[in-house]
């Protein structure tokens, strides 16, 4: 597991991360949200050692993390990084053995994670010539190629078209079921909300919402129906009681519920009114709850 | 356990770097041409020096044994037939000079005052000889009374020659590597600024600690600019003793091996200070900025060498200079290979040298890992060791 720990960072008197505590099961797609400049960066680069912490620690099965045990991690950074007079093999081989895999293992595991995501590029080409969609994919690989205990990745579907979008998401989902926690970093809050276990939410380097979409959910505030009546008069919601209209638009009504108790006798209130078209439940979503969350 | 693991990502990391220098054109480039143009100095030297090393030739037509006899003490006497054949030989540059029967001497273009002066004297020496003869002395004495005796010469400093050969050798020796210190701290400077404005140091900084990094590019630049120095040596030397521009080989040899004793940490100082400087910069277009400071010290290390090659190896400027780090390793090599150093200054240098290299790694180890994250123009110097105590 995956935890930080009262993890805090200023630059220059300004804080950065505030008592940041949170935990990444083994298993675990947890998504990292909140606006720019939130903190997100920061407590990646703390995880991976890039910058220290002021206070707080981040730990790794209970230990605090070290140089050993961080070579264990796979981690992507925002601002991608590859060697442009490379060539993607050369490159993920050298990153392999930095990680401390073996010479040949190492150029194995690259020729293999190529074909796998399918990485156009000739044998001879550097980095500098393959597209910014195939050098996106040399970057994650370079963060898979050691097969990490820990993957942490910060913004990894920015600039990544749809299809490459669902073949970062199967890796991201086959890693998790192989048992490894992985954090990632991301404003494509639908991206988030499809596939992460739990979803954190970061305002000002504290984190201000932390659980799976159903709890922050939940803790966002009362449930929400829509309900569709022909043949009752225009104003029959307004008589219900532990209920709130939203708003009324073409037949359609939205209202907010104080209970789950409420929502069977609006239904049945409705029914006795007239005849119901539609009746459901209008869930938030993550982009609600982070809207709500940050305080936009 | 953890030692080891520290030298194999250091040896990754030189791995790296060796390698890109060696797929590097511009590394075989820079081999090629140095050694082609140390190549063309050589010969050019061999041909110049060929052409005045030996005496010179002086061609005597018809019956002029007597001159011919008396020239013999200072030059080459070739005989002729005729002044036809004479004329040939002088065209033809196999003579110098031809003395023609009337006493006329023909040249190709001008003649050498010495020459001039030793064949008037043959001349006068023929006429004494001649009028002697008339006058009734017998042949054999009136030539050994009129030929002086050879000059006994005693040299004093039998070795200054090889001593200043041996200088010579070590001047442009140290100006080569000077050369290559510049061209390898360039590279090593281009290629932490290219680290860091591309990003790729943090995924580096992730799996690597940044002394790890630097170490490992010092090493691995440093062990392809020594296969660079190799190749360069050996080709240079062949080409020296091919062309005979050295006559002691084995001293030139020996002033090559220490040489290279004294620049591998010249070379590690230098390459440090490039790294560190690579470091404060975010992009690549702002490394000759940075690296200024360096080379203006790095241009102060071949005082010494200037100073030795003048002929003051017994200077006190340079018995300083020789002394002091990240100047000695050009200067003392230089001094040892013009005159006889003390041992304890050479000691002392060398000390003085590691020691600064050990304060430098560490002060200039934090500048590199502090320098290396900060992003925005020129990171200050203070800056980044602040940031590096973060």
């Amino acid at each position: 597991m995956l935890s930080f720990d009262g993890v805090r960072k200023s630059f220059g008197g300004r804080r950065v991360l505030d008592d940041l505590t949170f935990d990444v099961r083994p298993g675990e797609l947890f998504g990292f949200c909140g606006a720019n400049g939130a903190g997100k960066t920061t407590a990646m680069r703390i995880a991976l050692g890039v910058v220290g912490a002021d206070a707080g620690a981040v730990r790794w099965n209970g230990a605090e993390v070290d140089a050993h045990s961080r070579r264990l991690f796979g981690y992507m950074p925002e601002e991608r990084g590859l060697y442009a007079k490379m060539t993607p093999l050369d490159q993920l081989v050298y990153f392999a053995r930095l990680s401390g895999v073996r010479p040949r293992e190492a150029r194995r595991r690259a020729a293999e994670w190529i074909e796998r995501l399918g990485v156009v590029a000739g044998p001879k080409d550097h980095v500098e010539k393959l597209s910014l969609g195939n050098q996106q994919k040399v970057q994650l690989i370079a963060a898979l190629i050691h097969d990490p205990a820990v993957l942490v990745l910060d913004e990894p579907f920015s600039g990544l078209d749809p299809v490459a979008v669902d073949a970062m998401a199967g890796v991201l989902l086959q890693c998790a079921r192989e048992g490894v926690p992985v954090v990632f970093s991301s404003h494509q809050l639908e991206l988030v909300e499809r596939l992460c276990h739990r979803v954190g939410i970061l305002r000002g380097g504290r984190l201000v919402a932390e659980g799976t979409v159903s709890e922050l959910r939940r803790a966002a505030g009362p449930s929400r129906v829509r309900i569709s009546v022909r043949d009752v008069s225009p104003a029959w919601a307004r008589s219900l009681t532990g209920t709130r209209v939203l708003a009324e638009e073409d037949g359609l009504t939205v209202l907010e519920l104080e209970s789950d108790r409420a929502a069977q006798d609006v239904l049945a209130t409705a029914q006795a009114a007239g005849r119901v078209e539609f009746f459901g439940r209008q869930e938030a979503g993550l982009g609600d709850i982070f809207r709500e969350a940050v305080g936009t | 356990m953890k030692r080891r693991a520290d030298l194999e990502l250091i040896r990754v990391v030189a791995a790296r770097e060796i390698v890109r220098q060696l797929r590097n054109k511009a590394f075989w480039a820079s081999v090629i041409v140095t050694t082609a143009m140390m190549a063309l100095s050589f010969a050019l030297t061999g041909v110049l020096k060929g052409d005045g090393d030996g005496p010179p030739a002086v061609g005597v037509v018809g019956d002029r044994s007597t001159v011919a006899a008396a020239l013999r003490t200072d030059v080459t006497v070739k005989e002729y037939p005729d002044a036809g054949a004479a004329r040939t030989a002088v065209r033809d540059e196999q003579v110098d000079a031809a003395v023609l029967p009337g006493g006329e001497v023909l040249v190709l273009r001008r003649l050498d005052a010495d020459l001039g002066r030793v064949i008037r004297q043959a001349e006068q020496t023929a006429a004494h000889i001649e009028q002697l003869e008339a006058l009734g002395a017998r042949p054999g004495q009136t030539a050994r009374a009129l030929t002086p005796p050879a000059l006994r010469v005693s040299a004093l400093d039998v070795d200054a020659a090889a001593a200043q050969e041996r200088t010579m050798t070590a001047g442009i020796g140290v100006f080569l590597l000077f050369v290559l210190m510049l061209l390898s701290g360039l590279g090593i400077a281009q290629g932490v600024a290219e680290e860091k404005s591309s990003r790729i140091v943090e995924v580096l900084l992730a799996k690597v600690r940044a002394w790890h990094l630097l170490t490992g590019k010092i090493a691995g630049l440093g062990a392809a600019a020594l296969v660079q120095i190799l190749l360069m040596t050996i080709a240079t030397l062949g080409a020296a003793i091919g062309f005979g521009v050295l006559t002691a080989p084995l001293g030139a040899i020996g002033t090559a091996a220490n040489l290279l004793l004294w620049f591998v940490p010249g070379y590690v100082l230098f390459v440090t200070l490039y790294a560190v400087a690579g470091a404060l910069v975010s992009r690549q277009e702002d490394v000759n900025h940075v690296i200024g400071p360096v080379n203006m010290l790095q241009m102060l290390s071949l005082t010494g060498p200037a100073l030795a090659v003048r002929g003051g190896a017994d200077d006190s400027l340079l018995t300083v200079v020789s002394l002091v780090p990240g100047l000695s390793w050009a200067a003392m090599p230089v001094r040892m290979a013009a005159t006889e150093v003390p041992w304890w200054q050479v000691g002392a240098a060398f000390a003085l040298m590691l020691a600064a290299i050990a304060v430098l790694i560490r002060v200039g180890g934090r500048v590199y890992q502090g320098g290396l994250l900060r992003y925005g123009g020129i990171v200050k110097v203070g800056e980044a060791l602040r940031g590096a105590a973060h």
